[in-house]
């Protein structure tokens, strides 16, 4: 057993570390030197004697070398014990010192819980969604190739040009073509049969993404030729759930929308590509010029592809578009335009959409800590400077200023720790909460966890933490310890020393200047927030039940009019339900999809090439507007007859549309040409917010849904009472027209409608918090440094009081040494606040990111908080009765 | 050195409790050490110097001595060593072992036949 340094050693005044080999030595020569001299005084010759005296030591250098590992090895054994000793010393102050100063402990210990806590969950939700790669081998180098041009927004492929692309593109080792069904197809039967996502794959999707099935294979070329390709891979939760992870999979025939397929494969869990409710890929051999038209100019497919080693995104771009502007000028009347490419990692092409708010949410919680810091070093520059008896005390008695440090900042560390683990127990809540807020609309949600990397990272956010709210006052107490100083001035008991206070000013300022940036900044998104919410989304959702679901095909020798009566019949039935006010079909009701873009032209305006103007296309049923809620603004609605063969092709265009298009003129009875359909417009109706909630619909053209009847139904009914309670009554009546529908979703509208905002709200709550925190870190701050103030000039203040101060007078005067650098901390935060909340700009909606009205509310506010908070304890150093502060 | 009659080679561990032993009356540096045990044994007991060292620095390391530089006799810095608690306490049990041991040995070697 390692056994403690002597007593002896311990009071040893301090040296520098021992030489071991030089002890050694000077040891060793002591011994030869001696017998040299015994040896003479018997009576040899000097030289006799040295010859003897070596002789009969042996061999020295072994001896020495022998000598030298023990003791080595003795040193370090013992400086450790030393080491672990003081630390283990220090740890038991500490900890004694701190329990003595209970309230001290538990704010602090609870401030740095909030800050390290949300500071690492805020890094475990960066680091899953996006930091760590994707579930790929060599993740980055898969990208996403987007094909555009000049005025060309559609960004997908035909099936003749991905063969190009893979045949010709030296840069990529898989180029796959895919295309993911909005709603998907049918699985199961009556009563609740459920659509599951599918997605059509070619042949070089799975090489290119480069995961391989967990079972079975993926496809080969021969499984996607005509003929043999009715088979299936499926995904791990579609194996589990509706296979129930039968090991004997492979082979067995699937359903889905009366289809049959065999499975080839299960692919791994967290295989999402391309959506996280992917659940079965089909081969795109099975779709044919039905589905997604024929030659080149039928674009229809994502392309997903792998680049070689070593190969840029650059590079695949500029290889991409030469063969682009090759292919363009072969086929000009389908590629004309489709000369450029956009490549990116397809990590980036995931959560870019979030990545800017994710950072700027980082940051944000980057300054809650450094308020959290800063408030601590000012808590414990308080508590330093009341300790400051006790502490000359030790140096009176010899204690070192490094040892004094040491103490100190042991302290710190012991507190930074404690706060880290409470931290992490903050952080594991914090991380649950979060992602049952993000809804499933932050992407990659799933891969948000506390795992050993982000321990990691809180464990050095504590310590880096300690460091930074524990160093300088640490400096400070030790430097003003000079022991003299410190004990006469308590004894006179004074105003804590000149610098402390001006240290203790730069850090309330400071905190304020934090404080009102995060505080800016909460109060811009929340407004930012409101004003999206509040914005008229050119419908009114409440009392709406949505249903979207796919109309079953029509039966191979149904007449082409079979289509528009089964669903006037469905949309008849629904009206009849009791309770039902109003009911309208559309292909995607606003914010659940895109409607279709094409490009149209207008008699008497020529556009200039490569400029055709795009209408959005939305097929609507009789009754639709109604159901919606969108107004009509001028001509009629459609109905019944609307664009049959009496009627002619016939639209009602939103505002904007007649607007932009006809400006000055009235819109209805004007025309359109789109696909060689030409127009006529019978009304105006109000413009939604079709697409986005942030943006007001652009050129949108409603036209009778026997125009355009698409599988992909989207189903609207105004209630009298709550939706909800509806959806039963609603589903039973169309089942009663189309046996055994199948359901993507039912929801009350204002669901949909607050899910459009869910993103925003993610934000908007975060960045609310972490002011809401600062403000509280902020105002608990100025309180704590104002009211020991007021203590440490409580005997000064009553000597004014009875010298005839008015107490309002010793009240300003109290007040405005707390408000001082709390004045100077607002203005450098205005400084800060409007250089830093320009990151948020794309953030925010209708709300300019120097919006003057934020800006002067949340000035007024801290302000206000400020002054509460430095009033309470001003007040009271005016009201206590002199005579008992000057008799203590 | 080939143990001869006058300057028997010390049998291992049999060192170590003779240094504790000339520790007991006091610190000793090394070479006070190897004169007391030559002088004691009526020179009979010659420790050599590459025995002596490194079982000085392996006792402080067991913890059973420590050294502090020291002036000697002749004016010149020294090491000396002396015991610590456990040393004293060590020398005991190996003083007694060790005296039940060589009685035992002597009383083999002279006994008589039979």
């Amino acid at each position: 057993m390692p056994r403690l340094p002597g007593v002896r050693r311990l009071f040893r005044l301090a040296r520098d570390r021992r030489d071991v080999g030089a002890e050694v030595d000077e040891e060793l020569a002591f011994h030869v030197d001696m017998l040299v001299h015994d040896l003479i005084a018997s009576g040899r010759t000097p030289d006799e004697a040295r010859r003897e005296a070596c002789e009969r030591f042996g061999d020295v250098e072994a001896v020495r070398q022998r000598c030298f590992d023990i003791s080595t090895h003795r040193e370090a054994r013992v400086r450790r014990i030393e080491l672990f000793a003081t630390l283990g010393h220090d740890l038991k102050y500490a900890a004694r010192s701190l329990r003595r100063a209970p309230g001290f402990t538990t704010v602090v210990l609870l401030t740095l819980a909030l800050g390290i806590g949300a500071t690492t969950a805020m890094f475990s939700v960066v680091r899953g969604v996006l930091l760590r790669p994707l579930p790929y081998p060599q993740a980055d180098r898969v990208v996403r190739i987007t094909p555009g041009g000049p005025g060309k927004d559609h960004g997908t492929l035909s099936a003749i040009e991905l063969n190009d692309w893979s045949r010709d593109l030296t840069t990529l080792s898989a180029v796959g073509g895919y295309r993911q069904w909005e709603t998907g197809s049918v699985y199961g039967d009556a009563p609740e049969p459920i659509y599951v996502k599918t997605a059509h794959v070619s042949a070089g999707f799975f090489p290119a993404l480069g995961t391989r099935a967990a079972l079975g294979r993926t496809f080969l070329p021969s499984d996607t030729a005509q003929g043999a390709n009715h088979v299936a891979v499926v995904s791990h939760g579609f194996w589990q759930q509706q296979l129930g992870g039968d090991p004997q999979v492979l082979g067995r025939t699937i359903r889905l929308s009366d289809e049959s397929y065999t499975v080839l494969g299960v692919m791994p869990a967290g295989f999402d590509f391309p959506t996280p409710e992917a659940a079965v890929w089909l081969p795109t051999s099975l779709l044919g010029e039905d589905d997604v038209g024929a030659g080149r100019v039928a674009r229809w497919m994502d392309v997903v592809a792998r680049a070689k080693p070593g190969v840029t995104p650059a590079q695949v771009r500029a290889d991409v578009e030469t063969l682009e502007r090759r292919l363009a000028e072969s086929y000009p009347e389908s590629n004309a335009g489709w000369t450029s490419a956009d490549v990116q990692e397809v990590r980036d092409t995931i959560v870019g959409p979030v990545r800017r708010g994710l950072l700027v949410l980082l940051g944000a919680v980057g300054l809650v800590l450094l308020v959290v810091c800063v408030n601590v070093a000012n808590l414990m520059l308080v508590r330093g400077t009341a300790r400051e008896r006790e502490l000359s005390l030790r140096a009176a008695i010899g204690a070192g200023r490094t040892r004094i440090m040491r103490l100190l900042l042991t302290e710190s560390l012991l507190l930074a720790i404690a706060g880290g683990m409470l931290g992490v127990l903050v952080a594991w809540w914090a991380v649950h909460a979060l992602v049952a807020l993000s809804g499933h609309y932050l992407p990659r949600a799933a891969d948000i966890r506390l795992d050993g990397t982000v321990l990691a990272f809180a464990v050095a956010v504590s310590l880096l933490t300690g460091a930074l709210f524990g160093l300088w006052p640490a400096l400070r107490a030790s430097a003003s310890t000079s022991s003299a100083v410190g004990l006469r001035e308590d004894a006179r008991g004074s105003v804590g020393s000149g610098g402390a206070n001006r240290a203790r000013a730069l850090l309330v300022s400071t905190e304020v200047a934090l404080a009102v940036m995060l505080v800016v900044s909460a109060g811009l998104m929340v407004r930012s927030f409101e004003r999206l919410t509040s914005a008229d989304p050119g419908f009114r959702p409440e009392n709406v039940l949505l249903l979207r679901f796919n109309f079953p095909d029509p039966p191979p020798d149904a007449p082409p009019s079979f289509r528009t009566e089964r669903r006037e019949r469905v949309v008849d039935r629904v009206a009849q339900v009791p309770g039902v006010v109003a009911v309208g079909a559309t292909k995607f009701a606003p914010l659940t999809g895109h409607g279709e873009t094409v490009t149209f032209t207008v008699p008497g305006q020529p556009p200039k090439p490569g400029e055709e103007p795009q209408v959005t296309l939305l097929p609507a049923t009789p009754g639709y507007f109604k159901a919606m809620g969108i107004p009509l603004l001028a001509g009629q609605d459609i109905d019944a007859s609307s664009g049959d063969s009496a009627s002619g092709p016939v639209a009602v265009v939103s505002r904007q549309m007649a607007e932009r298009i006809w400006p000055g003129q009235p819109a209805v009875g004007q025309t359109f040409t789109f696909l060689g359909i030409t127009t006529r417009v019978i009304g105006v109706a109000g413009d939604v917010r079709n697409a986005r909630l942030d943006s007001l619909g652009g050129l949108d053209a409603y036209v009778p849904d026997r125009m355009m009847p698409r599988s992909a139904m989207s189903l609207v009914v105004r209630t009298k009472g709550d939706p909800a309670q509806m959806a039963n009554a609603v589903r039973a009546a169309i089942r009663e027209v189309n046996p055994g529908q199948a359901f993507a979703e039912v929801v009350p509208f204002t669901k949909k409608l607050s899910e459009a905002a869910s993103t925003q709200r993610f934000f908007t709550v975060l960045v609310a918090i972490f002011g809401a925190l600062a403000l509280v870190l902020a105002a608990v701050g100025l309180y704590g440094v104002v009211s020991y103030t007021v203590r440490q000039r409580e005997r000064e203040m009553a000597v004014r009081l009875a010298l005839g101060a008015p107490p309002s007078r010793v009240m300003a005067l109290m007040l405005r040494q707390g408000m001082m650098p709390v004045v100077i901390g607002l203005a450098i935060g205005l400084v800060a606040a409007v250089a830093s909340t320009r990151v948020l700009r794309s953030l925010l909606y209708e709300v300019s990111a120097s919006d003057p009205a934020t800006y002067v509310a949340v000035l007024v506010l801290l302000g206000a908080v400020a002054l509460v908070a430095s009033w309470v304890p001003a007040r009271g150093a005016a009201m206590v009765p002199p005579a008992r502060v000057l008799r203590e | 050195m080939p143990p001869t009659a006058e300057n028997l080679e010390l049998l291992q561990g049999t060192l170590d409790v003779l240094i504790l032993k000339t520790l007991s009356w006091g610190p000793r540096h090394g070479y006070a050490v190897a004169r007391w045990l030559l002088d004691t044994s009526d020179d009979v007991l010659r420790v050599e110097e590459g025995a002596l060292y490194p079982a000085l620095h392996r006792l402080e390391d067991r913890g059973l001595i420590e050294s502090e530089w020291g002036l000697s006799e002749n004016n010149r810095r020294a090491k000396y060593y002396q015991l610590t608690r456990a040393g004293r306490q060590q020398l005991r049990t190996k003083a007694s072992t060790w005296s039940r041991y060589a009685a035992a040995v002597t009383k083999v070697l002279a006994a008589d036949a039979g």
